[in-house]
């Protein structure tokens, strides 16, 4: 599913790419109906389960089209996926050395200090706990775009 | 040669040889002399008569015609020249009867005197004219014969002594010194010179026969030798009694002659009397104070009797054990070995020794009731030989665990019965035994029985260096009980963990799971409450709708939840289940679902009887078909298969299906809790966890074959136990 949510605040702008990871429907359905709040117009694209999400990254399988399917500037990811555990997924990102470049945000339900430590432990770049803070998702989404602007703006020409 | 001595010489023997050589001598001397005198009497006695013939013959006539021719002087001539022969000593002629002429004299001694006629033959006529009378005197004779017989005694008299005197020299030198010499030897012969030969001095050519001296000195030292070895036999006799004696007085028993009679008379008793009965000696001869029987126990004395009697009349060796009451009161046990002494037929008496043996009977004792609890202990006590490892003893706890006969372990070694020990194994266990460096080995191992079973021990060998030949002791403890429960501990502690991990697996897939209901309503109700200040009706209803649903989604997780929770614990009691029939319930029950999806469901004809909680299998198969149902292919209908097989010693049933399937990496994970195989069908996750818990309960496995794309198949299998009809009922041991 690709959402594109429109940036009109920011012209010339290109929002980063974000690929969601979330097998709960609602849960998906609640982070995007967050970003439209927000009026954050980046592009996302969702996958439900931790397969997809790694087809999706590597590009091959349903999403071998590197026009349909682009490399996502962020991953969102929760922890408790069907088929392929989301640690599996943040596991194969890091040690690609394509992708581990590309920030993962682990988010769940759990509170769990050993699920965080497992995360970070993986190179989880940031933990973010359900229910989301979406004020403090605004702020993380916002500078992570800044970032990749910046620093990753020849990148994203090429 | 050495010179005789005084002593020697005055041999009485020599003495009576000379005097016996010199009177034979003198003796025949004498008669020979009698006979020469006699010879030389009678030719002088012929001479004389031939002297008296030649007178006839010559001087007759002559003297006839001188007288004839009466011429006296011629006559006288005549007879002069006659008298001059020898020993003629008178002479006369006779003329008319007077004297006409004489000549020698008259004598009176012994005369030989003869008268011849003178008788003149004149014209022949003979006239006798005289007589001649001639006298021959015997003096002469006799004197003749004096000196011959002087002559011939005194020389034979020098000769005999001659002889005597040489004999006695000889006889010394050939005969009287070698006596001597014997005779001193055998003087001075004692015990303590018997091993001394005999040495005779004698200078002897070689080649000599040997004389009676040498028989005579051979004899001796024969009787010496003898008496020499007799003496020495006499002296190891003595030396024998000697120690006989000494060996009597030390015996630490009682050696005896006993007399063939009811009091048993001692006739002969040792020392060792004194010690054994508390009596001296000579109490106990001759019945003088007590008689033997008399200290014979009273329950021993007929037995004994009877046994002694029995056997020695049998001329065999009798040996009793019985009791006897000693001086001072106590009880003794003894040992009585006897042997008869007969004649002809007849038992006089019989010879024999007692000893004391009350201390061995007391150890026999102790030994013989340590024996008998060893015997009867329910621990299994071995003695096998250090040299070959073959059994020698094993005790009646042993043979009846094991069903062996003792016959046929004493072929056999600990090997033989230890599965789990090959021979270089074993005896590295027994090496440090064996080298001294530790008393006691102890180790835990299995034995099999003869009909092949086997049972956990726990061995304790020790090797025992004090038996000759070696043994090596094994105290055997059958340890199943114990291994049973720390079995039965081990699972329990498995399981434990199993269980503690699963629920914190659990409460942290709880956690999780239910708090996502609860972040979606959490996350619609803040949306909500924008959406109210907002006025847009149309999305307030959506976030109101999420919020329903996820209420209904946690609503169904605790349902199944709880299911869960109630799997685990004791619901029904086990029953026989027939599982065909129970799964047409089953598909009967379901039959809404089924015929919505358009599915068809066949059943195996003979599904087995099991022995089960009947309502948990219901579950099993309503999971099964449930996901069946869920699962299945887009645009094609369902078709469930439901079967059983027996493979491997089990019992397996089967839920197969022409669905989805399951790729090869999630076949274990779908039994998890809330593992779903995606996340498009409703499903919480639950359902192959509780089936797969109620399947472990009943000591069985569930697993899945399955190819993405290719339908799956669920295997449930049981031990072959758990079907009836063919083992035994499954033990639940509660745990459903």
């Amino acid at each position: 599913m690709m959402v594109t949510t429109d940036n009109r605040d920011v012209p010339g702008h290109h929002p980063i790419r974000i690929l969601l990871v979330e097998d709960n429907p609602a849960h998906t359905k609640l982070i995007l109906r967050a970003f439209k709040e927000d009026r954050l117009a980046n592009p996302i694209h969702c996958v439900e389960d931790g397969e997809q999400a790694l087809d999706y990254l590597f590009q091959r399988g349903n999403y071998d089209d590197p026009e349909t399917s682009p490399r996502p500037n962020l991953v969102l990811l929760d922890l408790k996926l069907p088929k392929v555990d989301g640690l599996e997924v943040l596991t194969q990102i890091k040690q690609d050395k394509d992708l581990k470049s590309i920030p993962v945000v682990v988010l769940t339900s759990s509170t769990n200090e050993a699920d965080m430590h497992a995360a970070y432990s993986h190179y989880a770049n940031s933990y973010l706990s359900k229910p989301i803070d979406f004020a403090k998702f605004h702020q993380l989404v916002q500078e992570l775009d800044l970032y990749w602007t910046i620093w990753n703006r020849p990148q994203s020409l090429d | 040669m050495r010179l005789p001595g005084t002593q020697e010489l005055r041999s009485p023997l020599a003495r009576r040889l000379v005097v016996a050589v010199v009177l034979f001598s003198s003796a025949i001397t004498l008669a020979l002399t009698a006979f020469q005198l006699y010879r030389n009497y009678r030719t002088d006695l012929s001479l004389i008569d031939n002297e008296f013939t030649q007178i006839e013959r010559v001087h007759v006539p002559s003297i006839t015609n001188a007288l004839w021719a009466t011429d006296l002087n011629a006559v006288q001539l005549q007879l002069d020249g006659m008298l001059r022969q020898r020993d003629m000593h008178y002479l006369e002629v006779r003329e008319a009867g007077a004297i006409a002429v004489t000549t020698g004299a008259q004598t009176s001694g012994s005369i030989l005197a003869r008268e011849f006629p003178l008788v003149y033959a004149h014209r022949g006529q003979t006239l006798q004219i005289g007589t001649l009378k001639a006298v021959i005197s015997l003096d002469g004779v006799y004197r003749r014969l004096l000196g011959t017989a002087t002559v011939i005694l005194v020389s034979n008299a020098i000769k005999t002594f001659l002889v005597a005197g040489f004999m006695l020299a000889l006889f010394h030198w050939l005969v009287g010194q070698h006596l001597h010499q014997i005779g001193r030897y055998v003087r001075e012969l004692g015990f303590d010179r018997l091993d001394e030969p005999i040495a005779i001095d004698r200078q002897d050519r070689p080649g000599r026969p040997p004389d009676e001296i040498d028989h005579l000195a051979t004899a001796l030292d024969e009787m010496r030798r003898n008496l020499s070895e007799q003496h020495r036999t006499a002296e190891a006799l003595r030396e024998r009694e000697r120690a006989y004696a000494t060996l009597l007085a030390n015996l630490s028993g009682m050696v005896y002659r006993c007399r063939n009679d009811e009091a048993w008379t001692m006739e002969l008793v040792s020392d060792g009397c004194r010690e054994l009965t508390g009596y001296r000696a000579d109490e106990l001869v001759n019945n003088s104070v007590i008689t033997f029987g008399d200290l014979v126990h009273l329950d021993d004395q007929q037995p004994l009797l009877e046994k002694c009697q029995a056997n020695l009349a049998a001329r065999r060796t009798c040996s009793n054990e019985y009791r006897i009451r000693a001086k001072d009161g106590t009880e003794k046990w003894v040992w009585d070995q006897a042997q008869g002494i007969y004649d002809d037929d007849m038992l006089l008496a019989f010879e024999g020794f007692i000893s004391d043996i009350s201390a061995r009977k007391q150890a026999e004792a102790e030994t013989m009731r340590l024996g008998r609890i060893l015997d009867e202990s329910a621990n299994e006590i071995y003695i096998f030989r250090a040299a070959d490892l073959r059994f020698v003893s094993v005790n009646a706890g042993a043979l009846r665990n094991l069903s062996y006969s003792m016959d046929e372990l004493r072929d056999m070694t600990p090997l033989d019965l230890k599965p789990k020990y090959t021979r270089e194994t074993f005896e590295q266990l027994l090496a440090p035994l064996r080298r001294n460096e530790r008393d006691l080995v102890s180790f835990e191992t299995f034995h099999r029985r003869k009909d092949g079973n086997t049972y956990p021990v726990e061995v304790r060998l020790h090797l025992s260096h004090r038996e000759e030949p070696a043994v090596f002791v094994a105290v055997i403890l059958d340890i199943s009980e114990r291994k049973q429960a720390e079995l039965e501990r081990e699972n329990l502690l498995t399981e434990l963990t199993a269980r503690n991990a699963e629920m914190e697996n659990f409460v942290y897939t709880i956690s999780h799971d239910l708090k996502a209901p609860l972040i979606t309503i959490g996350g619609f109700a803040g949306l909500l409450q924008r959406d109210l200040a907002r006025g847009n009706a149309a999305n307030a209803n959506d976030s109101l709708m999420e919020v329903r649903t996820a209420v209904m989604d946690m609503q169904k997780l605790i349902d199944d939840l709880l299911m869960l929770s109630r799997t685990g614990r004791v619901v029904g009691e086990p029953e026989p289940v027939a599982l065909d029939a129970l799964a047409a319930e089953v598909v009967d029950r379901l039959k809404e679902r089924i015929e919505t999806a358009h599915a068809r469901v066949t059943l195996a004809p003979e599904l087995p009887v099991i022995y089960a909680d009947r309502a948990r299998m219901a579950q099993v198969f309503q999971n099964l078909i449930d996901n069946a149902l869920k699962y299945a292919r887009d645009g094609i209908d369902p078709v469930i298969e439901i079967g059983s097989e027996r493979c491997d010693g089990e019992l397996r049933i089967f839920v197969r299906d022409n669905g989805r399937g399951i790729k090869q990496e999630y076949h274990e994970r779908i039994f998890g809790l809330f593992q779903r195989a995606d996340t498009q069908t409703e499903s919480t996750g639950v359902g192959l966890t509780i089936t797969r818990r109620i399947i472990e309960v009943h000591g069985g496995r569930i697993w899945v074959e399955s190819e993405s794309g290719r339908g799956s198949t669920f295997w449930i299998s049981f031990p072959d136990s758990v079907s009836l009809g063919g083992g035994d009922p499954l033990r639940m041991e509660g745990k459903i």
